[in-house]
């Protein structure tokens, strides 16, 4: 073959492949991650800025892990789970990832919400609205052709990255304070970075991105092309997070601004820094919500399903696959419904509850991807060499110990 | 057969792999299967066993409103696995157990499996295989077995074909009378006649239940709160097809007997290994006759397609292609990527090589993209009879039925006559006096728009392709252009 038909070898295979990892990545991007990365910019300013990356790479390790048994097995992670750990683990571990789906779906309808509001739009509107579309995508069948539309709409959070070049940042302190990072440890400042860590690597997200890789069929002698779409997706992701804390520290941390909130964010910064660079980062908080608040339904769903052996799809009818339709349509009814009604102080205990599920939630998921991703028996040749399993063990021993101390830190209240 | 209506409430049943005699509290039947529920007359616990119907034969029943019923131990007891796993088994003769059932093999002769070996797990030893001839007592609450038994271990794991915790419990069968997959919640299994036989597979929520402790407190908070009973879903191991991984990761093959796949459609198989893991896919795949493997290849979404033909080794995905209709193969070819398609290309025999290359050189969305090239070709000089013999011999293979088309010694088109005409005609006719000689034909960069308001204005079936040349390329079919653009809407 010549140089170039190997070259358009190459492009017309990484187009197969290339998706799930940018997606899944970039989704990851939404309305409680939004939040934790600007209240962690407002308070610390660049100072945290050296964290991002680093989060980056774990969370990239993470998913590349999922990839790989997506391709290797051709089943989802709750499928493996259920395979090789027995009921007793995946049903506590469902009941775990239900309640935190269902959490970070309320918190995602209420980004919507906050979102619009900044916009002058009605939430008591717009909620229900999206609620319903969302809704309808899977009902209809529609939700496989809107995949590719999510494929397009990840250029959407280049508005993060527009609002905190509007912000004007100091470009050569920022670098400095990313490469030769002067953190300043007490206990404030190790819940903020924990909260980072525990906001981008979520246990969802390890499910979508296995449920989506499997989908896609892609066969494992390309491989090596799904990970470039995973260290596209990590390193996308990243550029994102970095840039939102960028944003606020380039701004309300120089003011002395504290905020908790995205929406917060976005109001805090249009005195500061203007109205576009505002509008753009309320724009960014609406689209990042509406992809989580599509994706958590449906990755809950397919996992449930999966690890309980009932039937799924929307080719399905009600009758036929009851299971299916009823936690989906529940997840969706939920998260909208307290979204909409509980007032946002109430909103809090749910938060903290969810953070507090989600730290326990996601070691456990960690410790069985990685006895999964090196079993010999259900990974064939694609098993976690031994250099690879350290690595994994000690990636996954860092995130189980950060999340596992925000639940401490949670529980005892700071 | 005891009267149905005397297994009241109140009645005292013993035996039946009962620890204790109970007085019923509640019996349903369903399925030839009678599932007793009862508390126990000393210790006040709550005990459940499910019966064959046919057990009841050897009930014993006293008179009046106190029955004592009382069923051999012996025969037609039902066993979870899920309540044998973890049992403690003992050696004759010592007095402490030295293992816990782990896992129990499984011989794949008869159509309800037979098991034959145990595997203990004990803390000190790891794993050992204990013949299913060494067993002495059988309970859930302790398994006796003689102390010599238990001593070559490699061997007796051998016998067993397949594992029912490793490879059935919680992973997926087919279900081959519903011809669907199913996850395993459980297993049912029959202790007769001091043989412990797998009888069903438990794909319920109560199953699920079950395993999680769970069972009796929700049956009863779902009663107590709604009137509702959940039902048993069973399935009968006659209807269940394993499909486990054997030894060594790569050599997964489809085990538990003959295999009953091929029993099922093609287009409901092909639902079948979209739901199975990748392994798992190809077992079943390679499981099937060529033909029928084929078919399924067919029907199975594009990703699917694509990874089963890439997961293959090229001389294998080549053979499945060619007994594919050319346009199908395709199909999936252009999914594949064009590395894998060359390679898998020149792997099938020429002819079939030369009808995809032929299609595959046109672009997806026009009449050469998706014409068949298996058609009933004639020359002008032949005789009714002599080509309605020949599609007497053709009628099994070619795509395009309705249609023959009359070439001349160069592959020109010069006319077209259908079946019916073909059917009508004198035996000595010849070709050129039935043809029809005003063609409507499209060459092979029509648009399959364009080619389907054709088939619409003239009513035909299928409409011929002809090059530039008007040299006779193949014929689209009004299936074919639907299939391209009314594709049924997919989940």
């Amino acid at each position: 073959m010549t140089l170039w038909k190997r070259w358009r070898v190459r492009v017309a295979l990484f187009a197969m492949v290339v998706g799930p990892g940018l997606i899944t990545a970039n989704v990851d991007n939404d309305a409680g991650g939004i939040a934790t990365y600007s209240a962690a910019g407002a308070k610390y300013g660049y100072n945290i800025l050296w964290v991002m990356p680093l989060v980056g790479i774990l969370s990239g390790f993470v998913l590349w892990m999922c990839s790989k048994m997506a391709i290797a097995t051709g089943k989802g992670l709750s499928a493996l789970i259920r395979e090789r750990f027995g009921i007793k683990v995946s049903a506590y571990l469902m009941l775990a990832l239900i309640l935190t789906n269902i959490a970070n779906s309320i918190s995602n309808f209420s980004g919507i919400g906050a979102g619009v509001e900044i916009f002058g739009l009605s939430r008591h509107l717009i909620v229900p609205v999206a609620a319903f579309l969302v809704w309808r995508l899977v009902i209809k069948g529609t939700y496989h052709s809107v995949e590719r539309w999510f494929f397009v709409a990840c250029f959407f959070y280049v508005t993060y990255i527009i609002s905190a070049i509007l912000a004007r940042p100091d470009w050569g302190d920022a670098i400095r304070q990313t490469l030769a990072p002067q953190p300043s440890w007490d206990k404030y400042y190790l819940y903020a970075v924990v909260g980072i860590i525990g906001a981008t690597i979520a246990p969802w997200m390890q499910f979508y991105q296995q449920a989506s890789t499997v989908e896609k069929g892609i066969p494992a002698k390309h491989m090596r092309y799904a990970w470039w779409d995973v260290f596209l997706g990590a390193v996308a992701a990243a550029v994102v997070q970095y840039f939102i804390v960028l944003a606020c520290g380039s701004t309300l941390h120089k003011e002395g601004i504290l905020v908790e909130s995205a929406e917060q964010a976005a109001q805090a910064l249009r005195p500061i820094a203007g109205n576009y660079c505002a509008g753009l980062f309320a724009l960014g908080l609406v689209t990042a919500s509406t992809f989580g608040a599509t994706i958590l339904p449906i990755s809950t769903t397919t996992s449930l399903c999966e690890a309980m052996g009932w039937e799924r799809g929307v080719d399905k009818k009600f009758t036929e696959a009851p299971h299916y339709y009823v936690i989906y349509t529940l997840v969706i009814v939920v998260g909208a419904l307290v979204a909409l009604l509980a007032p946002e102080e109430r909103l809090v205990p749910i938060m903290i509850f969810s953070q507090v599920a989600n730290g326990v939630l996601l070691p456990a998921v960690l410790v069985c991807t990685v006895i999964l991703a090196s079993n010999r028996d259900i990974m064939g040749n694609y098993a976690l060499g031994p250099i690879y399993k350290v690595i994994a063990w000690l990636g996954c021993g860092l995130v189980a110990a950060a999340s596992l101390s925000m639940v401490v830190l949670t529980i005892a209240g700071i | 057969m005891v009267e149905k209506e005397r297994l009241k409430p109140g009645a005292i049943v013993s035996g039946a792999g009962l620890p204790e005699p109970v007085r019923l509290t509640h019996a349903d039947e369903e399925a030839g299967l009678i599932r007793l529920r009862g508390v126990g007359v000393k210790t006040r616990k709550n005990h459940e066993r499910i019966l064959d119907a046919a057990g009841l034969a050897t009930l014993v029943v006293a008179s009046n409103n106190t029955m004592q019923t009382t069923v051999s131990p012996s025969q037609f007891v039902y066993y979870y696995l899920s309540e044998l796993l973890g049992c403690p088994v003992r050696r004759e003769g010592e007095s402490k157990p030295f293992g816990r059932l782990h896992d129990l093999g499984a011989g794949s002769q008869s159509p309800y499996p037979l098991v034959v070996v145990l595997a203990v797990k004990s803390r000190k030893s790891g794993i050992t295989h204990v013949p299913w001839s060494a067993v002495l007592e059988f309970t859930p609450q302790e398994i006796v077995v003689r102390p010599n038994g238990t001593a070559a271990s490699g061997d007796v794991g051998d016998k067993a074909d397949f594992w029912l915790r490793r490879h059935v419990l919680d992973n997926q069968v087919v279900d081959i009378s519903g011809a669907k997959v199913v996850r395993v919640n459980d297993i049912h299994m029959l202790y007769a006649e001091g043989q412990l036989v797998v009888g069903h597979v438990d794909v319920g929520v109560l199953g699920i239940l079950r395993r999680l402790n769970l069972e009796k407190a929700v049956t009863r908070l779902l009663r107590w709160l709604l009137d509702y009973t959940i039902k048993e879903e069973f399935v009968t191991w006659r209807h269940v097809q394993v499909i486990a991984p054997q030894g060594s990761p790569a050599g997964v093959r489809v085990s538990a007997g003959p295999s009953r796949l091929a029993d099922i459609r093609p287009a409901e198989l092909a639902d079948i290994l979209e739901e199975l893991g990748v392994r798992e896919r190809q077992a079943v795949l390679s499981a099937l006759p060529v033909e029928t493997a084929a078919e399924t290849l067919e029907e199975l979404d594009p990703e699917v397609q694509r990874s089963v033909i890439a997961e293959q080794e090229p001389s294998k995905a080549a053979d499945l292609l060619e007994e594919m209709p050319a346009k199908e193969a395709a199909a999936v070819l252009r999914d594949v990527g064009p590395a894998d398609a060359e390679s898998i290309i020149s792997r099938m025999n020429r002819e079939a090589a030369q009808d995809v290359m032929v299609i595959l050189s046109h672009p997806e969305m026009t009449a050469g993209g998706v014409m068949a090239t298996s058609c009933i070709e004639v020359q002008p000089y032949e005789t009714a009879a002599a080509v309605l013999e020949r599609v007497r011999a053709l009628a099994d293979e070619v795509e395009v039925f309705n249609h023959i088309y009359v070439l001349d010694s160069e592959r020109h088109l010069v006319g077209v006559l259908n079946l019916r005409e073909l059917l009508r005609a004198k035996p000595d006719t010849t070709m050129e006096s039935l043809m029809t000689r005003d063609l409507v034909k499209v060459l092979p960069d029509t648009s399959l728009q364009d080619v389907a308001r054709l088939l619409m204005k003239y009513g035909f079936r299928a409409i011929p392709v002809v090059d530039k040349n008007n040299v006779f390329l193949g014929a689209v079919r009004m299936k074919s252009v639907v299939d391209e653009l009314l594709p049924l809407p997919r989940d």
